[in-house]
């Protein structure tokens, strides 16, 4: 049997020749050798956007959310558009260590903990918006969290957005735990390298004593699958909850059955084409080509092109919908996406998520760092302008003709969305300093002859 | 390949033989089928039963048959291993597609161009006169449009099926040409593109426009999320059979294979119920009139017993019975559990149709068995008919030795 008859040859992953005495060196020098210049450079603009953030936030929280584009009756703006961005773009981290370890690709190995450490900072860029949203947020939690009172005052829990903080919050630390638990034995090899004593105390004190034994490995596997099956609903409950918000009023446009798969698809297409845009960069600063390979980003093209099909499925069924229907509201709603005063946010939506990413089809395109990363970057802007378009034109005219505005955003605004950038790329750059960007040990384990039963042509 | 190849590896599966009790059996339910079939054709208010009875069954027919071509088109879109051993049976599924659209063509006719049945209310003069609704619709509801739409789903699925179905059957016999796994691969995508744009639209016509006043946008998917899971149900079912039967090697098809079908069954069993939900949910919670009525119709009466029937059916029960490794392993569990979900999918297609003929009362009678039982001896003589003729594995398939060696 020649190999061209092999029909798919399976994502390796890992390149065959690697040894495993260089995959150390090669995934813990940045760790270990002084930030290069260009670092430093990346983290001062990052850092600066970050602190925009935190000026913006500052803005809103002594001067009011008056400080936003808010409008009657465009009453949720770009905060809810950006929340819905980021969690979105939380998505794929988890996916990737949950969905797809259950689903046996061993490809995943190489982009996972980079995506979860990714899916960890885009959570806490997502929180920071309806937190500031209440605008007193240090009174949230007694808005949010229901705690034992003696007024019988409680959180109206069948609201969608309590839902919210739940899903939301369980995402989050189930992800953050998912991550450490999948560190620690790295961060045992990061404090057997160490030289400097303080740094043999820090990562000593994170690996929780992690000797390595049989035992803990045995643990350590039972753990991880654990992890996987309980993550694996949640990352299909988050994206649903929140199209929920949406999805339970009576708004059209909003209003529409199809919203929550609708939700987590577009949510992992966003998700992988943010990892696909940072670990392009990572892998090149790093020299971590020959680890995270073109395989890799070609598998990742894939689920992208699946998922944008997903999302242009979406579009088309609401809009053959809101005619089939006959419901005059909903039908109005849709022909005012495509064709009023914010046609030009829809058809970028539409361009970019569901045209663009069709180049993927080319196997030259999907298998070149230069040509698919505008894409990459295109589908991250389509994703935003997603949000923007469900929030904005649906809410802009409502039903009294009277009421009907535009919206603007203020410069806090765009502070607030270009800083939550920068805080999340700043937290990405302090990551890829710290800790280990590859599951170093995981690695090991799906390296050829680590499971000489389990080699894909033994016959 | 070459024939040499294919040929050392004919061992591996059963050769192709008739079964007398697969004949018999398909023999005994056409007949039983027909003989109830002909008395209900003959009273006004019958037929209407009968006619209800017969989209039904077809319909639980066609998620079956369209469940396991989509099954095939995935498995060579993703140049999955582990399923080239029982991909044979997803294509003998598959391969029935003509058979299916045979069985189509009476609806079509008594259906919609005599109304005989009764089973669309846009089909009627006098409905589509009285309702406003009813007109605006009808660029899209009316009988030629109607028949244009299934012509195409039909000839998409006949020519996806036959081209994967042909394809491998050339391949055991090592006729297939150099590239046809590369070929094969290359027209998967393009196929699950356009199995969801006919899918959807399929479910639409046959089954929402039964009740043309109502719209749901996940309606699609919900229809997708129980094909799934009826046709790998039908092919865990060919799988366990012809593996108890000898057909299949034990250590062929190894509880590795049959693991990988439990999970993939016990996820779409969860897909499912999130789908269910969603819609639903949504609906329940914004109250709309247009959207609650359909719901509410099936809330009421003993058709409330149906509703929390099938969620226990299609959900609670098998998500249970498939949650260990140990069951998705037993080929005698997966066998029930997969009988059980194709009655599942009867239950739940049988929720979604009949109370549009009965509000209140579900009802189930001699006349609407026959074309069910008509319909499981029809593609049970299809089956044995296949089996009769090939290999009930893909044996020259280039991929088969990875498969065979794969193991959790």
């Amino acid at each position: 049997m020649s190999a061209t008859q092999c029909a798919v040859p399976p994502t390796p992953a890992i390149t065959p020749d690697l040894a495993l005495r260089r995959l150390d060196d090669d995934i813990f020098r940045p760790m270990e050798s002084f930030p290069t210049r260009r670092w430093w450079f990346a983290i001062s603009i990052t850092g600066a956007l970050a602190t925009l953030f935190v000026v913006c936030v500052g803005v809103t929280i002594t001067q009011g959310i008056g400080t936003w584009g808010n409008n009657i009756p465009v009453g949720w703006g770009w905060a809810i558009v950006n929340f819905v961005f980021w969690i979105g773009i939380g998505h794929a981290g988890t996916l990737i260590s949950a969905i797809l370890f259950l689903l046996r690709q061993k490809w995943r190995t190489g982009i996972a903990r980079f995506a979860e450490a990714m899916t960890i900072f885009a959570v806490i860029c997502a929180m920071q918006f309806p937190l500031i949203h209440t605008g007193r947020p240090w009174l949230a939690m007694f808005w949010l969290i229901p705690y034992p009172n003696d007024q019988s005052l409680y959180q109206n829990f069948r609201s969608p957005l309590e839902w919210d903080v739940f899903a939301v919050g369980t995402y989050g630390l189930v992800s953050l735990m998912f991550w450490y638990t999948g560190l620690i034995p790295d961060l045992a090899i990061a404090r057997e390298r160490a030289v400097h004593p303080f740094r043999k105390f820090a990562y000593g004190l994170l690996s929780l004593g992690w000797r390595g034994s049989h035992k803990a490995w045995n643990h350590y596997e039972k753990a991880y699958l654990l992890f996987a099956a309980l993550s694996t609903p949640l990352v299909l409950s988050v994206h649903s909850i929140v199209s929920f918000d949406f999805a339970v009023s009576h708004i059209p446009g909003w209003h529409t059955t199809i919203f929550p798969p609708y939700f987590v698809a577009g949510a992992i297409f966003s998700g992988f084409a943010m990892v696909a845009t940072l670990i392009i960069i990572m892998r090149k600063m790093f020299r971590l080509e020959h680890i995270v390979t073109i395989e890799h980003l070609s598998a990742m093209n894939k689920i992208i092109i699946a998922t944008s099909l997903m999302v242009g499925y979406a579009y088309a069924v609401e809009l053959f919908m809101a005619w089939y229907g006959g419901v005059a509201a909903e039908r109005y709603a849709f022909m005012n996406r495509a064709m009023g005063p914010y046609a030009w946010a829809y058809w970028t939506m539409v361009i970019c998520n569901v045209v663009v990413p069709q180049l993927l089809w080319f196997r030259k395109i999907r298998r070149s760092v230069v040509l698919m990363y505008p894409v990459v970057i295109l589908v991250n802007v389509g994703m935003w302008f997603e949000r923007f378009v469900i929030v904005v034109t649906s809410l802009h005219r409502d039903y009294l003709p009277t009421s009907w505005d535009m919206f603007s955003p203020t410069w806090v605004d765009i502070g607030l969305f270009v800083g939550s950038i920068g805080l999340f790329l700043t937290l990405m750059l302090l990551f890829c300093r710290f800790l280990p960007t590859i599951a170093t040990a995981e690695l090991k384990a799906v390296m050829p002859g680590s499971q000489p039963s389990h080699g894909v042509n033994h016959a | 390949m070459n024939t040499e190849h294919a040929a050392s590896k004919a061992g591996l599966a059963g050769a192709p033989a008739p079964s007398p009790t697969l004949v018999r059996l398909a023999g005994i339910l056409t007949l039983l089928g027909i003989a109830l079939s002909v008395p209900a054709l003959l009273g006004e208010a019958d037929r209407t039963r009968f006619g209800f009875a017969y989209l039904w069954s077809f319909v639980g027919l066609w998620s079956v048959v369209l469940g396991s071509l989509f099954f095939v088109g995935l498995q060579h879109l993703t140049g999955s291993i582990w399923s080239v051993v029982i991909r044979r049976t997803a294509e003998m599924l598959a391969g029935s597609m003509w058979l299916v659209a045979l069985l189509f063509l009476p609806l079509l006719l008594f259906g919609i161009f005599f109304d005989q049945f009764h089973l669309f209310p846009w089909v009627d003069e006098s409905n589509v006169a009285g309702s406003h609704l009813l007109q605006e619709k009808q660029p899209y509801l009316n009988a030629t449009f109607f028949t244009v739409r299934a012509a195409v789903f039909f000839a998409a699925w006949i020519a996806f099926a036959a081209y994967f179905v042909r394809t491998s059957l050339e391949m055991d016999h090592g006729r297939a040409p150099a590239d046809a796994g590369g070929a094969l691969r290359r027209a998967a995508g393009p196929f699950t593109l356009i199995f969801a744009l006919t899918a959807t639209f399929a479910g639409i016509d046959w089954i929402m426009s039964l009740d043309p006043y109502w719209f749901s946008t996940i309606f699609g998917v919900y229809i997708f999320s129980g094909m799934v899971v009826a046709s790998l149900a039908a092919i865990t079912i060919a799988v366990v059979c012809l593996r108890e039967s000898g057909r299949l090697r034990r250590d062929v098809v190894t509880d590795d294979h049959l693991y990988s079908l439990g999970v993939l069954m016990f996820v779409f069993v969860c897909f499912w119920a999130y789908i269910a939900f969603s819609q639903y949910m949504l609906i329940w919670y914004a109250n709309m009139p247009e959207e609650t009525a359909y719901l509410h119709n099936r809330l009421q009466g003993n058709w409330l017993a149906v509703s929390i029937a099938l969620a226990l059916v299609r959900f609670v029960v098998p998500f249970f019975a498939l949650l260990s490794r140990r069951a998705k392993m037993n080929p005698r569990i997966l066998f029930w559990v997969s009988i059980w979900l194709l009655a599942g999918q009867l239950l739940d297609l049988y929720w979604l149709i009949m109370p549009e003929l009965h509000d209140h009362h579900p009802v189930l009678g001699w006349q609407e068995l026959g074309p069910p039982l008509l319909m499981t001896g029809a593609l049970l003589w299809y089956v044995s008919r296949f089996l009769a003729r090939h290999a009930p594995m893909a044996i020259g398939d280039p991929l088969l030795d990875q498969s065979l060696s794969f193991r959790l």
